[in-house]
């Protein structure tokens, strides 16, 4: 039986116990999942010169973390189709909750956090009904599924949340897959994605979907400026000698604009944008190419501006300077819209994303 | 005791760098050869004998160049800028087809023809124009004619700045790679790296595009879906294509890579007992069973290579490149 005073006395000091931030974490401004040289996983902190803040384990291969707005709790996705996600502190990386897909769904490997922070959103496919889903996990539960709401599309990707904190955007890929099948596309003939603009409790505000040629660009990841507009980068699932734009603009109400660029120089992205950001000042995108090891540079207003040179090239976040690159060799870059600068080299392979840690 | 530290890390280093300096010397003969042949391809007139002579032995010098993705190549758009192909939707059929209905202008220089489909440039439209039935009629001075030397001039043009930029600029840095003022490559890894997934590209090409894409299913081959038909070059590419691996693989791999060069031995030898150059008769079993055998024995090829020179050059496929989402 509880001692009652004891009980008491646990609930003060828990109300008077200063909550911890990102300070006591270091104050990492990056998070990036990695593989290190023995073969193992781990999530990472990095600060601004691209030093290591903390390396937590991870039992399997990572693809996006997510990071509290406050509080140093960061979320790890396992790669897709994941059946977990960690939510770990990262003051000392002790596991504060696995999260696990309830059955008959998976994890697509992103989340983000609404409402300063109180709640965390998924991605995930329900994949014997072949539609997307955002499940809803309470903070203040110790992260319990309290729910889901419908993406608003197929194969949800990369969610974020709008200036607003309370609107989710959600790429919705198009593509149908099932755990059965690996990652086989399933309905290539009429995949049809979309970005969804959702509140928490499903309202669906705003759809965009592109022109019937662009039906099979694959939109994938995002980023939101604090205006409320919206990149997004995709990967092309068509006639792969075709060299359709993949990095556009979206804001509610408005057309989208997709960036165009010569032959030669799409032909480069190989189809395929692996991350996009936002440029600190908001005056640029920066979508990186993986499998061209390019890193493409636009300013939001004109379109593609320089197409940079970066081997496995993939992880890509907003930064003061312009923005901060990751790439497979273990490299951390500060790029400044027209060069790259190495800021460290790790004995490790970045994971497909960087994401920023209490970007304000 | 720092004097051995840094023998210790010569030693390391020295296959890394010996096999890439290797490759590069390979790459700078490939690029003069194709070079080369792309200059006298352009010379032809726009019939005749010489022009299909010629345009053989350019294809054959492509494809070894092909080989090699990166650098240069990349600047020109990659593989497609020379050879468009697959092309699905016949968009080399329509370019050229509008071009001659319109007598566009845009071919009587460089710049201008810059501008047109990429699917009216390269090989597979020189192809469709000397060997096309539907194309194949023109005479001396015609627009056909004319569009013919543009397509030619254009392919050499590029073959042209490849080698120059290979030649003054980018064997250097590929040759350099990791040092402190590299451009592009800032580990020696990076540029080996490059390599290693130009090559295997190249075999995943062979089994994945030219030879599933005619072989289709067994119930439905597609012979018309070969690279090249028309000009009986479904096999001769991916013999080219072949050649050049086995000799950039021995250049990269030093001795190091046996069972590779064993498996590409044994494919090189088996490619002749193929009488099918144009991939045409798919549907006929005894023919189907050689290619899907080649298919198979490319796929080993890959494999091998692999494992063998990336352990050689110590580097693996891009870690994002390969496994995205």
């Amino acid at each position: 039986m509880t001692n009652r005073r004891l009980f008491l006395a646990g609930l003060i000091s828990a109300s008077t116990t200063p909550r911890l931030t990102w300070a006591d974490a270091g104050n990492p401004t990056l998070l990036a999942a990695a593989k290190e040289p023995s073969g193992t996983f781990a999530l990472f902190g990095l600060d601004d010169n691209g030093g290591e803040v903390f390396r937590i384990p991870l039992p399997d291969r990572g693809h996006a973390a997510c990071a509290h707005p406050t509080a140093p709790e960061a979320v790890g996705f396992a790669r897709r189709p994941g059946n977990f996600a960690l939510v770990i502190d990262c003051t000392n990386g002790d596991l504060i909750k696995k999260l696990e897909a309830p059955a008959g769904r998976h994890f697509y490997g992103h989340g983000t956090f609404v409402e300063n922070g109180a709640y965390l959103c998924t991605t995930e496919n329900d994949y014997e009904h072949g539609q997307g889903v955002i499940g809803v996990w309470s903070r203040a539960q110790n992260y319990r599924r309290i729910g889901e709401i419908t993406s608003g599309g197929i194969g949800p990707h990369e969610i974020c949340t709008m200036p607003d904190d309370q609107t989710l955007v959600v790429a919705n890929g198009g593509l149908k897959t099932h755990p059965d099948h690996g990652r086989e596309i399933l309905n290539l003939d009429d995949m049809q994605p979309n970005i969804s603009y959702l509140k928490r409790d499903g309202h669906l505000i705003a759809q965009m979907q592109l022109d019937d040629d662009f039906r099979k660009n694959s939109i994938r990841h995002m980023d939101v400026r604090a205006d409320g507009l919206v990149a997004f980068g995709m990967q092309w699932q068509g006639d792969e000698t075709e060299t359709p734009p993949l990095v556009g603009t979206h804001q509610i109400g408005k057309e989208a604009t997709l960036f165009d660029a010569p032959f030669a120089q799409l032909r480069q992205m190989k189809n395929y944008i692996g991350s996009v950001a936002f440029s600190g000042d908001g005056t640029q995108i920066g979508a990186t190419s993986p499998r061209g090891n390019k890193v493409q540079i636009y300013d939001v207003e004109v379109g593609l501006r320089a197409m940079l040179h970066r081997s496995d090239a993939c992880g890509i976040a907003t930064d003061r300077a312009g923005f901060k690159i990751t790439d497979g060799g273990g490299g951390v870059y500060t790029c400044t819209g027209g060069d790259l600068v190495a800021k460290k080299r790790h004995a490790l392979a970045w994971d497909n994303h960087l994401v920023n840690c209490q970007r304000s | 005791m720092m004097r051995k530290f840094l023998s210790v890390i010569l030693l390391m280093a020295t296959p890394v760098y010996g096999g890439v300096d290797h490759g590069v010397d390979v790459t700078l003969e490939f690029y003069q050869r194709f070079d080369d042949a792309a200059q006298t391809l352009a010379q032809s007139s726009c019939q005749g004998d010489d022009i299909i002579a010629n345009y053989h032995r350019a294809y054959d010098a492509w494809n070894g160049a092909s080989i090699v993705s990166f650098g240069p190549l990349e600047q020109q758009g990659g593989a497609l800028a020379l050879a468009f192909w697959p092309d699905k939707k016949g968009f080399t059929t329509k370019a050229l087809s509008r071009l001659i209905t319109d007598q566009d202008k845009a071919i009587e220089n460089g710049e201008d023809f810059a501008t047109v489909s990429i699917a009216a440039h390269g090989f597979l439209a020189l192809e469709m124009m000397l060997f096309d039935p539907d194309f194949i009629q023109f005479s001396e001075g015609s627009y056909s004619c004319k569009l013919v030397d543009r397509i030619t001039q254009d392919i050499a043009g590029k073959a042209a700045t490849m080698n120059a930029a290979w030649k003054s600029e980018f064997a250097k840095i590929v040759r350099d790679a990791g040092d402190a003022t590299n451009p592009v490559y800032l580990t020696q890894q990076e540029a080996a790296q490059a390599y290693l997934t130009s090559l295997s590209g190249a075999l995943e090409f062979i089994e994945t595009s030219r030879i599933a894409r005619p072989l289709g299913t067994i119930q439905r081959p597609r012979p018309k879906r070969a690279e090249a038909w028309r000009s009986a070059r479904a096999l001769p590419n991916i013999q080219a294509t072949l050649i050049a691996l086995d000799e950039m693989i021995r250049a990269l791999g030093d001795d190091a890579t046996p069972e590779t060069n064993e498996a590409m031995a044994a494919l090189l030898r088996f490619l002749p007992t193929i009488n099918d150059p144009a991939f045409a008769s798919v549907s006929e079993l005894g023919v189907r069973f050689q290619i899907e055998t080649v298919q198979t024995m490319v796929h080993n090829v890959n494999e091998a290579m692999r494992v063998e020179l990336g352990t050689y050059l110590g580097v693996n496929l891009g870690f994002n490149a390969l496994d995205g989402d």
